[in-house]
């Protein structure tokens, strides 16, 4: 069972959010959804799942159009930043509405992993009266409990502690492990780095970029260590995406590979480092609309 | 699936259509209660009237109610109890007042028949002076709330949010949601037939009354509570997920309002005139339970051109059903999803506002001032409508 969505598009407007937005997501995979502020991860995550309506394109499970065949929907669970449905609702009356949309939603699985996280809420309370991160994790496992094969899950660690954090995290890797694909988009870099298999970058208005986990983006990151300022003719090169230094040591973002005979005799070390998620927002930001991040490894 | 829409619908938005028809209830028997004091208040006045007259029931009261046209048709009246009436002193009145009032047996005939329009529900809905009117608007205006309750107030909750993620289609929940909010729309009515008709039957009047009438109006009542329903929830479902504030809410209902009040309905409850139903020798019970609801539906759908009312309330219901379906615009700066009805109701809203400082000092002022007066309240509810949709959604 996969998910693909193929050539959408969204607009607000006479805007393009995002345009040509194709991936796929298997079974088991975690995939990071990252972006800039306004790069459309939200809008994105609420085209696919059906809340906005693309312009154009295809969202698929298993080859079957959710928009036309909604009883596909089944298979695919959305928690927004904010789980808010229900504050007004008691937890037993939420499970019961659960129980009543999903069909193949299993209370058993849910009461024993709201007590395996050690969660200290009561079910008759209202979900108003959680914190945010109780909240987060409450959605999470109603969601889990729904035996749904995709998981969507937005900016699911802001305003959440560490502790609850590394809850989320057990669960989404025990998901995973399960079989659940889950689409994550955040901010904390750290934390997705963590446990993505694999990583989506959006841009505004353009298209989507994928990296794998050993991660493939098609970019290079290197730190050079020089005897003396590096000549502008080295540090104009086209290859050079972005470059920053402290003294005299220098770290460049390169689309092709370095190798030493490329570099000025006066580079003393030369080391390759691994390209961060932090990187390419970095570069997104530097080229400001110029240079398409779709050229890179588009699905 | 449909069952599993109208399951979700109910497990929601089952408390706000029982506050509706609890609402209705309370609202329609405190109209009733009034309205009945009042008949008997002005039984009262006729029996006082009686007592000092001495042409005895040709009272005004008698002649102001009488509806069937036949002024001159001599009403059988014992003189000799009217005599005795007569001879009570003021204390002896007051004390055997009600068994004077409302006992056959002083005037030869029914109460129903001395006053002429005992039997008439509908005056105990119009004869308060206090709520001359409103009774007849309540629970249509109900329906109106419990449709934006049913729409908007939805999208306040962000609960329509989860409702576009889940595998159950926005035209069936919408379509369940229609039909639950009829039925509600209908309980509500059902309940405020029956407490009125429980009111009546155990007030002083009960036993002279004909309860045609009453019924009559009640399918009356509800046949337009439930054609406003469902415009009013076409009305919603033109509102895209935007919809976040009640206050946004205000000219939705308002347009409505004005709709209902100054275009179709209003004219048609004072074209239904229900008293041939009671001069037609139909009387009490007659009327219901059996074979009457549907010639009386008939009666009423073929009155004033109601049926294409109700038609064209089908029809929006139906068009609500397919919009809901679509996307919902969402973030556009819009009030509604298409631009031309958030147009129409915004100025609808912006007129039915207008009318009020009209109202208040249009008539005091004189009738030139009127004209100025309506057009400085339409430009100021204009920009003031225009700040209101800019502080909400920046457009």
């Amino acid at each position: 069972m996969q998910l693909s969505v193929n050539n959408l598009k969204q607009t607000f407007g006479k805007t393009i959010v995002f345009q040509n937005v194709n991936f796929t997501v298997s079974p088991g995979e975690i995939v990071a959804l990252i972006g800039r502020n306004g790069s459309g991860k939200t809008t994105l995550m609420q085209t696919v799942i059906g809340i906005l309506q693309g312009r154009e394109g295809t969202i698929r499970i298993d080859g079957t159009d959710i928009n036309k065949r909604v009883a596909a929907k089944k298979d695919i669970v959305f928690i927004p930043d904010r789980f808010d449905y229900f504050n007004n609702k008691k937890l037993t009356e939420v499970v019961e509405m659960y129980e009543l949309v999903y069909e193949d939603f299993d209370r058993t699985v849910f009461e024993a992993s709201l007590q395996s996280l050690n969660l200290r809420v009561s079910v008759t309370s209202r979900l108003g009266s959680y914190s945010k991160g109780e909240r987060m994790l409450v959605a999470c496992l109603l969601a889990l409990s729904t035996r749904a094969k995709f998981l969507l899950l937005d900016e699911p660690f802001d305003g959440i502690d560490v502790v609850n954090v590394d809850k989320l995290n057990r669960i989404i890797i025990e998901a995973a492990e399960y079989g659940t694909a889950i689409i994550i988009s955040s901010h904390r870099m750290e934390t997705l780095e963590k446990i993505a298999d694999r990583t989506l970058f959006i841009e505004a208005g353009g298209g989507i970029a994928s990296m794998d986990g050993t991660g493939n983006t098609g970019l290079y990151k290197y730190q050079l260590v020089s005897r003396e300022t590096l000549p502008e003719e080295f540090l104009r090169r086209p290859d050079i995406l972005l470059l920053s230094n402290l003294g005299r040591v220098y770290t460049i973002l390169t689309n092709m590979p370095v190798t030493v005979a490329d570099v000025p005799e006066l580079i003393i070390q030369m080391d390759e480092l691994s390209v961060h998620m932090e990187d390419i927002l970095h570069w997104q930001e530097h080229e400001e609309g110029g240079r398409d991040v779709s050229t890179g490894n588009t699905n | 699936m449909f069952r599993q829409a109208i399951q979700i619908n109910w497990r929601q938005y089952r408390m706000r259509m029982l506050l509706i028809i609890l609402a209705g209830m309370i609202l329609n028997a405190l109209c009733f209660h009034i309205g009945i004091q009042n008949k008997i208040q002005r039984i009262q006045n006729t029996v006082t009237t009686v007592r000092e007259s001495p042409r005895g029931y040709h009272s005004n009261s008698y002649q102001e109610t009488r509806r069937d046209g036949n002024d001159d048709e001599p009403v059988q009246i014992n003189t000799e109890t009217i005599s005795k009436f007569k001879s009570l002193s003021p204390a002896d009145f007051s004390k055997e007042h009600d068994r004077i009032s409302f006992g056959r047996i002083f005037y030869g005939t029914s109460i129903a028949s001395f006053t002429g329009s005992t039997s008439d529900t509908v005056n105990f809905y119009q004869t308060s002076t206090l709520l001359q009117g409103v009774p007849i608007f309540i629970l249509g205006i109900l329906a109106v709330i419990l449709a934006i309750l049913l729409t908007s107030a939805e999208k306040m909750s962000r609960f329509a949010v989860f409702l576009s993620t889940i595998p159950v289609s926005r035209r069936r929940l919408f379509a369940a949601k229609g039909l639950l909010g009829s039925i509600a729309v209908a309980m509500a009515n059902i309940v405020a037939w029956a407490v009125g008709f429980l009111m009546l039957y155990a007030s002083k009047l009960g036993p002279y009354i004909n309860y045609g009438a009453h019924h009559t109006y009640h399918l009356s009542v509800w046949i337009q509570s439930t054609v406003l329903f469902l415009i009013a929830l076409f009305v919603g479902s033109l509102c895209g997920n935007i919809i976040s504030h009640l206050l946004t809410m205000i000219p939705v209902l308002l347009g409505v309002l004005f709709f209902y009040m100054y275009c179709i309905i209003m004219p048609l409850m004072i074209f239904f005139d229900l008293t041939p139903m009671h001069n037609a020798g139909v009387f009490k019970f007659i009327y219901f339970p059996g074979f009457t609801p549907l010639t009386l539906m008939i009666r009423l759908l073929s009155a004033g051109g109601l049926i294409f009312l109700v038609l064209f309330a089908i029809l929006l219901f139906a068009a609500g059903i397919f919009i809901t379906g679509r996307e919902c615009s969402w973030r556009f700066g819009y009030f509604f999803t298409h631009p031309v009805p958030d147009r129409i109701v915004y100025y609808l809203a912006v007129y039915s506002f207008s009318l009020i400082p009209l109202l208040i000092f249009g008539f005091v002022a004189g009738k030139i001032a009127v004209v100025g007066i309506f057009a400085v309240s339409l430009l100021i509810n204009y920009f003031l409508f225009r700040f209101l949709f800019k502080l909400r959604f920046g457009a």
